[in-house]
């Protein structure tokens, strides 16, 4: 077996242990970039790296180079090429090489009842063209963009696919914590997508009711978002949190969080489990996460570490809370004295990943010597 | 037609294809599935991100 295969073999028992709930040899280390930060350190431009994946690939690879990590440490999940055919309002590439997300009304207050009666059909017939200037014309022409669309978005789909083999391969990687598909709560399609924050705001006050129907209706729409054709073992989908600190537990409580957790029971009935970003900070709701299938891994953004560690940490695999912006302004052994805090508060409970609080979006937003020091160090000191 | 199949119902797809070996159809259905799979997704995408 060559070093290459048993460094594989050994970050591969380490996550499998993990995500089964087994306390690993180690504390497995998944570093994670964007496209925008890949770009930053390979001195690329990112414009270029979306129209021209070559790029791209050479500067996720500057990432591996740089960076620990036991699972691939890039991620991309929007393509500006896609949204070029669509003519789209809602996902549009900033100056800054970022897809940013537009606020926009696509559904509007006096529609709640025909979405609850058919989700996919207002999709497709209203909210869609008023999302997309090149589906907002006659039928044929409609018909050419979306067609241009969908062949560049299989397009995109299998050459990721194929630029993250290579890389896995090249650089002995595991699996990390997202293996399938994204989805989103219900709740947060509904008030992210169609009806933006304004317009969320406001339904929860005078239209609860509506509201909760709407987001009842949506749930099978995020399962089948979740659910992949073909289910791998151990097989985790991905869904970003977004609305859960903004409103108040009652909401919370009511509109939220019953939809959440039937999909992810659901999913979970189905062989995949829920790999759970938990924006800001959600310690107040940790006994609800708790309340999940085993198959539900926590990415944390933010809160009581020891709460977590202590709760959710018992039953759940969980990770983040580590800001690596710090690096900017503390001293190299200051962030491994940080790491080593975030360690000890969290590693007893065996089930601990060692992760950023978010993705590194901008190269910047870091110093790169002292957090590629930080990764080293998780990765040889952080033993049981 | 359930909503959730808006984009495409295999069984009625079926109804205009008569007199199909089970084996074809079974084809058929795999293929057809496949492409529903992902005609969702983008539609999705396009949407969610």
């Amino acid at each position: 077996m060559n070093s290459n295969n048993s460094i594989f073999e050994e970050r591969k028992k380490t996550r499998d242990d993990l995500v089964s709930l087994k306390k690993p040899k180690r504390v497995p280390v998944f570093s994670i970039f964007t496209l925008e930060a890949a770009c930053g350190l390979a001195e690329v431009s990112v414009m270029e790296a979306h129209y021209d994946l070559s790029v791209a690939e050479k500067a996720y690879d500057r990432i591996c180079e740089t960076f620990y990590s036991d699972s691939l440490p890039v991620l991309n999940l929007r393509y500006p090429p896609v949204y070029d055919a669509l003519g789209s309002r809602n996902w549009v590439l900033g100056s800054n090489g970022s897809m940013q997300h537009s606020e926009v009304e696509l559904m509007h207050t006096d529609e709640y009842d025909e979405f609850i009666a058919g989700p996919m059909k207002m999709i497709m017939e209203v909210f869609l063209p008023r999302a997309c200037s090149e589906l907002d014309k006659d039928s044929a022409r409609a018909g050419i963009a979306l067609a241009k669309a969908f062949a560049e978005y299989k397009s995109q789909v299998r050459n990721h696919a194929e630029i993250y083999g290579r890389l896995a391969e090249k650089h002995s990687y595991a699996d990390g914590i997202i293996t399938g598909p994204l989805t989103v709560a219900p709740f947060d399609f509904i008030a992210d997508q169609l009806r933006g924050i304004k317009g969320i705001m406001g339904d929860i006050y005078r239209a609860p009711e509506k509201l909760l129907e709407a987001v009842n209706a949506v749930t099978p729409h995020m399962l089948k978002l979740a659910v992949p054709r073909g289910v791998a073992e151990r097989i985790q989908c991905f869904i970003p949190l977004h609305l859960a600190p903004l409103i108040n537990p009652a909401q919370f409580d009511r509109l939220y969080w019953p939809s959440l957790k039937r999909l992810v029971e659901s999913a979970d009935a189905l062989g995949v489990g829920s790999t759970i970003f938990l924006e800001q900070d959600c310690t107040r709701y940790i006994e609800s996460f708790d309340s999940l299938p085993d198959s539900m891994i926590a990415w944390i953004d933010d809160g009581d570490r020891e709460s977590f560690a202590a709760g959710l940490g018992r039953n759940h695999v969980f990770g983040g809370f580590f800001d690596p912006t710090i690096t900017l302004a503390r001293s190299k052994e200051e962030c491994i004295d940080e790491a080593k805090r975030l360690l000890d508060t969290c590693m007893d409970s065996g089930h601990f990943f060692f992760s950023f609080n978010r993705n590194v979006m901008d190269i910047k937003s870091i110093d790169i010597a002292k957090l590629a020091a930080v990764l080293e160090w998780v990765r040889n000191n952080a033993y049981y | 037609m359930k909503d959730i199949e808006y984009l495409g119902d295999f069984d009625e797809y079926m109804q205009r294809h008569e007199g199909i070996s089970p084996e074809q159809a079974k084809l058929m259905k795999d293929s057809y599935e496949e492409l529903n799979d992902e005609l969702y997704r983008f539609v999705m995408n396009a949407i969610v991100g």
